[in-house]
C-alpha cells in the first residue's frame, strides 16, 4: 500500500458518463490484485470531502500504471471527469482483499451490472491466463451506448453476452436471466457427482461445484438475485461489493456490509466477498 | 521550536491529537503515516461489552461535511486490552482510550480495567449522538456528566478528558460541572446530530435516521464553544472540530485549545496530524516566536 502522487496519463471518455483513467503511481513497487481498489482524492476541496474508491480495472505496461473505469455519478467523478493529462491525483493504495481464484476451477462466469465490469477486467486478465478453461461474460447494461468492454473480454478469448435493459443491444433483459441460460449448459450433476465440499487448500467450503466459479459486480439488487442463483444450482460466487467509504484503511467501520457473520468493513474485509456470506 | 504541551499527567510532544473514531487503533494507518509524528493517540471508544453499531449506511457526505451513524461499534473492553493495546502501546506516543458507557456503573468499570501502564489517559465519551438511550446523553445534563467523571476519577489515577456535545443550552455550565467533578481537560465538541434524505426513495439516507456532523462545516461552531469553555474553565481545554489545516488548529489555539484533535481529515489526508504540526511550527517562525503558549489564548 502506497500514499502518492498519481500522474494522469490519460483520462478519456469511452462511452457516454464512462470514462478510462491511466495512473501512474509514482513510487509504487508491489503487486496489485483484480478486485483490489484505490482510494481517490479527485479535488483539494471539501465538497466533496472524501476520498473515492475506485477498483483496478487493469495493470498497464508496467506494474505501477494502473487503469480505473468509471461511472459519472457524482460531485467527485464530475471533477474526476474534469482532470487533465499530466496533472496529479492523491491515491492511496491498493487496498482491500481482491478476487480469490479457485485453482480448480476451469468454467469461469463474468456477471457485470454496468459499471460493474471495471473489475471484472482485471479478473478476466488473470482467469485468461489459465489453461483448458472457459470464460463467459455477461454483461449487462441500461441501454446499448452504455456497453463496456465488449472488445476487451473478447480480445482475452472469453464468450460475451451482451443484455440490455431496454433490448437495444444484445438479449433484452436482465443480466441475470443470461446468467441461468448460462448455467444451465453446464450438466451440473453429471460433472459433480457428489458434489465437492473442500477446495484445493483443503478447507471446506460447503457443496459447491468444484469446476464453475462465478465472478460478479453490479447493483446490490442484481447481486441479490446472482446469490439466489448461485446458492440454488451450488455454485460458489465472488462479489465485489461498492459502499460509501470513509477512510479505506479498516478504521473508520463506515462502509460495512452485513453478513451472516455479522458486520464487515467493505474496504478492508472485502472489497470481494462470497456471495453466500451476504446478509441482504 | 517547542511545540510541547501538557494535559494533566500526559506530555505530548506536539498539541495534535487524532480524533477518537476515526483513526481506529493507529495500527490501521501504519503503513502510510508517521504515527510517532502524533502528539497523542485518542483510540476509538471501547465499551464493556462488543457492540455492533448501528444499521448501514452510516456515512453520508454533506456540503464539506460528513454525517456517521456508527454506532461505537468495537470488540469490548477485553478485546481492546488483548488485541489492539499492544500496538498502540508499541507506536511510543501516548495513548489515550476513549471510553463509553451506558451507564455510571459501566465508566467505572471501564476506568478500572484500563487502569493499566499501557493507557496513558481515558477520554470520557459522553457525547456520541449515535446511541439510542431513554435519557438524554451524560453530557447534555451538568449532573450526569459530573456524577461519569468522578465515578471514572474515583478508580483511575490517569489523566481525564471529557468530551462534551455542543448539543446543550448552556455549554459553560457542564464545562463547570465536568471540572468540578475532577475532569482533568475538556474535548469539545462531539459531532452535532444531523439527517439527510433521498428524495428519490424518499429514505432518510442512514440506516439510523440521524448521525453526527463532523468535517469543515463545524468548524465555526467548534471553535466558538473552545472559546466560550476556555473562558469559563480552569482545566485545559482540547478544541476539536473541522480542523483540516495548520491555519485551522492555530484559529483553535489563538481562542484558547491547549491541544487539537484531528478527525475527519485522517480520511482526506492520513498524514494531517504532521501537515498541521509542520504548519504550526511554520505559523510561529515566521511570527518569530519560539513557544506555542505564545499563541494559545491570544485572541486580541
Amino acid at each position: 500500500m502506497i500514499h502518492t502522487k498519481a500522474e494522469i496519463l490519460l483520462n478519456q471518455r469511452i462511452v457516454p458518463d464512462h470514462f478510462k483513467m491511466v495512473l501512474r503511481l509514482n513510487g509504487f513497487k508491489g503487486k496489485i490484485k483484480p478486485g483490489q481498489f484505490f482510494h481517490i482524492r479527485a479535488g483539494s476541496g471539501y465538497d466533496p470531502l472524501l476520498r473515492r474508491p475506485l477498483s483496478l480495472h487493469r495493470i498497464g505496461d508496467k506494474p505501477n500504471i494502473i487503469e480505473l473505469l468509471y461511472k459519472v455519478v457524482g460531485k467527485g467523478t464530475q471533477l474526476m471527469s474534469r482532470r487533465s493529462k499530466g496533472t496529479y491525483l492523491d491515491v492511496i493504495g491498493p487496498l482491500g482483499n481482491g478476487f480469490k481464484i479457485e485453482k480448480a476451477q476451469r468454467n469461469f462466469i463474468i456477471v457485470a451490472g454496468g459499471i460493474g465490469a471495471a473489475p471484472l477486467l482485471a479478473l478476466c486478465d488473470e482467469l485468461a491466463k489459465f489453461r483448458k478453461k472457459s470464460i463467459t461474460v455477461v454483461l449487462g447494461a441500461k441501454f446499448a451506448s452504455y456497453i463496456v468492454c465488449e472488445k476487451e473480454f473478447k480480445d482475452l478469448g472469453a464468450e460475451v453476452l451482451i443484455v440490455t435493459e431496454d433490448g437495444s443491444e444484445g438479449t433484452k433483459g436482465l443480466a441475470t436471466d443470461v446468467l441461468v441460460d448460462v448455467i444451465k449448459r453446464f450438466d451440473l450433476r453429471a460433472t459433480t457427482g457428489p458434489l465437492a465440499d473442500k477446495d484445493t487448500s483443503g478447507i471446506t467450503i460447503g457443496s459447491y461445484h468444484p469446476l464453475v466459479g462465478v465472478y460478479t459486480c453490479g447493483c446490490k439488487d442484481m447481486l441479490k438475485e446472482i446469490a439466489k442463483i448461485c446458492k440454488y444450482y451450488k455454485l460458489k460466487a465472488q462479489a465485489s461489493l461498492e459502499e460509501r467509504m470513509g477512510c479505506g484503511l479498516g478504521a473508520c467501520l463506515g462502509c460495512v456490509v452485513n453478513t451472516i457473520n455479522g458486520y464487515k468493513r467493505v474496504c478492508k474485509d472485502g472489497p470481494v466477498f462470497d456471495l453466500s456470506e451476504i446478509a441482504f | 521550536m517547542d511545540l510541547a504541551v501538557k494535559i494533566g499527567k500526559i506530555k505530548l510532544k506536539n498539541p495534535i491529537m487524532v480524533a477518537s473514531g476515526t483513526f481506529g487503533y493507529a495500527e490501521e494507518f501504519k503503513d502510510i503515516t508517521d504515527l510517532k509524528g502524533i502528539g497523542a493517540i485518542i483510540t476509538k471508544s471501547v465499551t464493556m461489552k462488543p457492540k455492533q453499531g448501528n444499521k448501514p449506511p452510516r456515512l453520508w457526505e454533506t456540503t464539506a461535511g460528513l454525517l456517521n451513524s456508527i454506532g461505537l461499534q468495537n470488540e469490548g473492553v477485553e478485546d481492546f486490552i488483548k488485541n489492539k493495546l499492544p500496538f498502540l502501546k508499541s507506536v511510543g506516543v501516548p495513548v489515550i482510550v476513549s471510553i463509553a458507557g451506558e451507564t455510571i456503573n459501566e465508566y467505572a468499570q471501564l476506568a478500572k480495567k484500563l487502569n493499566i501502564p499501557a493507557v496513558s489517559g481515558l477520554e470520557i465519551n459522553i457525547s456520541c449522538p449515535n446511541i439510542k438511550t431513554k435519557h438524554r446523553l451524560f453530557a447534555q445534563d451538568a449532573k450526569a456528566a459530573a456524577s461519569a467523571v468522578k465515578a471514572v476519577k474515583k478508580n483511575t489515577k490517569k489523566t481525564t478528558i471529557t468530551k462534551l456535545s455542543p448539543e446543550v443550552t448552556d455549554i459553560c455550565e457542564i464545562a463547570r460541572a465536568v471540572e468540578k467533578g475532577g475532569s482533568d481537560a475538556i474535548s469539545v465538541i462531539n459531532t452535532i446530530k444531523g439527517m439527510a434524505v433521498d428524495i428519490e426513495t424518499q429514505k432518510p439516507q442512514l440506516g439510523d435516521i440521524t448521525g453526527g456532523l463532523s468535517g469543515p462545516a463545524i468548524k465555526p461552531v467548534a471553535l466558538r464553544i473552545v472559546w466560550e469553555t476556555t473562558q469559563t474553565v480552569r482545566i485545559p481545554v482540547i478544541g476539536v472540530g473541522g480542523i483540516m489545516t495548520a491555519d485551522d488548529a492555530i484559529e483553535f489555539l489563538l481562542c484558547g485549545a491547549t491541544a487539537v484533535q484531528i478527525g475527519t481529515a485522517n480520511f482526506l489526508n492520513p498524514q494531517a496530524v504532521i501537515a498541521v504540526a509542520e504548519g504550526i511550527e511554520a505559523y510561529l517562525k515566521e511570527k518569530n516566536l519560539s513557544n506555542l503558549k505564545e499563541i494559545v489564548g491570544r485572541l486580541k
